[in-house]
Order: structure tokens, then sequence, then C-alpha cells
């Protein structure tokens, strides 16, 4: 089943805009509550379901070039829905919304075998080893719309499927069956103080990501922007997350190259 | 703004007057994010002023006040202190008198803070000439005191100079941000410039060896 008619949200990040200030982030885990630790700098353990990489071009002092690169779920719609998390998981605590294109994340279904974390090649998922714990008061300041995570299960981004869901029953109430642009929108994006963010219907010709990653049919779907790319898109995860950037070494850090390799890939 | 100063102004917003005062330019940077001006060239500054630092000076001919250019060294000495520690500010951590809270200590990069040491960048070159290995230990010493740090080796600092993020090394604030890494503050110290007074040096020299 593929899903032309339905939705499918993805995001397009602008890397030439991206300051890596972290709004991204904090915006995420306050709209998630996604807890903090004393020490959370052990990045392998610590939970954030949007996570600021900083990438280098490798090259010596003064030639160094830096980049910041956000890195959301990828909701990954594989072949026709088989991203690599919701096939291995024994559960069937993840699936592939074929309405939206989304990844979903049940945590109480999940039981916390971790095989999706191994499977997702973007340490998307993550694993909670411990119980939240907010300071006190804080725990007032909680998203209600979102359920707070057990120790021992999964999580990860949702593209604040909450929001959808909130979003979409006011529609129905007044008796829209389609949302505008601006009505579904993460939280991320909406904090992005440099709109280094866009997100929406990839499906939608009307939204802003339709048209700055419109596929090209002559040259196997790719989009037209030169600019644009995907992470590890060689490895047919098909992500819904794109990125720009005029900078050639940060369009080929997006995918594993071996030495000598052509460089006319993704040029 | 509203009422006589709004009204003295051509323009309904800002945004307004930047598009209209920037014209094609203005719809680039929107666009893209930066705008590049393909003419430019950057000048000769070398021979750019006759000045005796070679840079622009300004100062009263009548009192003289800048009789001439000296250079102002970093404290320390040198062959006692061979690197110079700098100090820069992270877009991640609040620098000032106000702390990080703990959701901004927690986005904090792996390259600034690890466990409760600050990472401090260090050129491959500088690494490799004190024998110091990425990620390990180091204790960072200046004129003014000691601090234990953990290497980040970088490309992007310049060989002979240790950079540190400004904003950790609080002793006051929460759990998630108190006794944390180091301050800068606390390992500088402050050179005079002679002809204004003010603080003029920016860095101290800093000696950097195996914990």
């Amino acid at each position: 089943m593929k899903h032309e008619k339905a939705k499918k949200f993805g995001m397009v990040i602008d890397l030439d805009k991206c300051t890596g200030c972290g709004t991204c982030m904090v915006a995420c885990m306050a709209e998630n509550n996604v807890p903090f630790r004393e020490d959370d700098t052990d990045k392998l353990i610590s939970v954030a379901w949007m996570r600021v990489y900083r990438l280098t071009n490798g090259k010596p002092f003064p030639h160094t070039e830096e980049c910041f690169l956000p890195r959301p779920c990828m909701q990954c719609e594989g072949h026709d829905g088989h991203s690599p998390c919701v096939s291995v998981c024994p559960a069937t605590a993840t699936d592939y919304d074929m309405s939206t294109g989304i990844v979903s994340q049940i945590y109480t279904r999940c039981f916390g075998c971790r095989y999706c974390m191994a499977a997702c090649p973007y340490h998307v998922r993550q694993f909670n080893w411990w119980d939240p714990l907010w300071p006190e008061k804080m725990t007032e300041s909680l998203n209600p719309d979102v359920s707070v995570r057990m120790r021992g299960v999964v999580e990860k981004c949702s593209f604040c499927i909450h929001r959808y869901q909130t979003a979409t029953q006011k529609a129905n109430l007044e008796g829209r069956r389609e949302l505008e642009e601006d009505e579904y929108q993460t939280a991320c994006t909406q904090a992005c103080p440099a709109g280094a963010i866009t997100f929406g219907d990839l499906n939608n010709p009307g939204h802003a990501v339709h048209q700055m990653v419109k596929p090209d049919p002559n040259h196997g779907g790719r989009p037209k922007n030169p600019k644009a790319f995907r992470l590890l898109e060689r490895l047919g995860t098909n992500p819904k997350v794109y990125y720009l950037s005029s900078r050639k070494w940060v369009r080929r850090a997006g995918d594993n190259y071996i030495r000598q390799e052509g460089s006319q890939n993704h040029s | 703004m509203g009422g006589a100063v709004g009204n003295a102004f051509a323009w309904d917003s800002y945004e307004a007057c930047l598009g209209q005062t920037l014209g094609d330019r203005w719809d680039v940077l929107v666009e893209q994010g930066f705008w590049e001006n393909t003419d430019f060239s950057q000048g000769r500054w070398a021979d750019a002023f006759e000045t005796d630092s070679s840079k622009f000076e300004f100062a009263g001919s009548q009192i003289n006040a800048l009789p001439a250019y000296n250079p102002v060294s970093p404290p320390g000495d040198e062959s006692f202190y061979p690197l110079v520690l700098v100090p820069y500010d992270s877009m991640r951590l609040a620098s000032g008198y106000i702390g990080s809270p703990p959701f901004l200590i927690k986005a904090l990069e792996a390259t600034i803070l690890k466990g409760n040491d600050v990472l401090v960048e260090v050129n491959p070159a500088t690494a490799a000439k004190y024998g110091l290995k990425d990620g390990r230990q180091a204790t960072l010493s200046t004129p003014r005191g000691k601090a234990v740090v953990k290497v980040h080796v970088f490309d992007g600092i310049m060989p002979g100079v240790i950079a540190i993020a400004r904003g950790l090394g609080h002793t006051a604030y929460d759990k998630f941000l108190a006794h944390k890494g180091a301050s800068y503050n606390a390992l500088s110290a402050v050179v005079e410039d002679p002809a204004t007074g003010l603080d003029a040096a920016w860095g101290i020299r800093a000696k950097l060896g195996k914990a």
C-alpha cells in the first residue's frame, strides 16, 4: 500500500541557517516531558528526542569548518512502511502510520528489548534506564498531552503527534477535514530562532516542505534542489527528514563513503 | 511604536523597513539565510595605514595620548607557560551572571562538558607536542590558578592556543550546574593598557599537562 493520497509529514532542515544554539532540543524536552539527570553528559544513555550534532570538515587549522546538524526522528518510510525499527519490534510497540507517515512508539506495549535501538541507524531511539524524576514543582509544568515514560521502555521523537491529534480534533469539531499548514507544527520547528526548520506535508503541493524538496522524476525521485540530502540515504531507509546545505562536505558527511569513492555522488 | 514616533517612520514594521532598504538582498537573506557579496575583495591591510601598528590609530595630536604603539602580551612567563588560554562563548551555555538551566546543561555538547569536567579545545599539533590525548584528563595551570579539565582535540583552534568555554565552574545554583567544569574567570588575570588603563589582553599564558 502506497500512501500518495494520504499525508506524509516531513521536515526540511536548512543547515546553512542552523546556528547550533540548541533551542530545538530545549523546546522538544519541555514539550515532550523528556527528563534530565544530574549528569547527562554520557550521550549514549542520555535521552533526547532531538539532538544537535557538531560536524567538522576534518581539515587542519585554519581551514577547519564546522556545521551543526539537528537530528529528530527520520520517520523512515523504508519501502512501503518497512522502517528499520518497525520491522524488528516483537511487541508491535511501534508502527508506521500510512495516513500520516509517522512512526509511532507505544510505551505501554514496549517491554524494553531494544531491538529497535539496534536497528535504527540514526541513534534516534533511546532507552529509559531510570524512572524520570523532575525537581520539585517542575512536575507542574509537565505537558498534560504527552505521557511520561517509565524505566525500561524505549522512546523517540514523535513529530509531536499529540499536536496533530489536538489540531485534527479541533478541525473536526469545526466541521473541517483538512488542517491548515500552520495548525500542525512541531515544537522544534516553532522554537527555532533562525527559521532553519520547516515542517509540513510532503504530499501537499501547497506546503513549503513540498516545494523545497520536490522530487525529480528524471533523477530517481531525488529532490530537484541540489542542496538537499538525507542521512545515510544509501541504506534505503527512505527518511522524511531532509537537510539542505550549500556546502559539499556537509552533504557528503550525510552518508558513508569509502576512500577514493567517486565524488560525483550528491555533488 | 505608536503616536508621533510611529508616524515619523515611513514603514509599518521593522521587517518592512529591512525589506525596503535591503532590496533584493533581503529576499536572498530570507531564502537562504545569508547573502554573499561576490564582488568583495579583501583590502591590503598590511599597508593600508602608515602607522606604527599598521592599524587604524585614533588619538588627539594636541595631547599626544598615543605616543607609540606597544603591543600588550598576555600575562605570564612564556618559558614556564608555553601556551595561551582564551575564553569563548558557546551558544548553548549561559556565560553571564545567570547560569544555564537544566535543559540547557543537558543540551550541552559532549565536546564541552563530560562528567564534571569541562573540555578545553587543543589543536592536534599542540596535543601531540605535550602528549595529550583526546578525552583524557589534564591539569590546566595559569599564573592565577589550576584546574582539572579534559582535552578535546580540535582542528579549529590555533596551535599553541587553548580555548575554554565561558559559563561553567559555578559554585552557586542547583546540582545540575554547580561544581561542574572550571571558570575562565578564576584562571585569568588583567593586563592594563598603558595608554587607556583598560584591560587589554585577551587570554593568559597557560600550561597543560597530563593529570
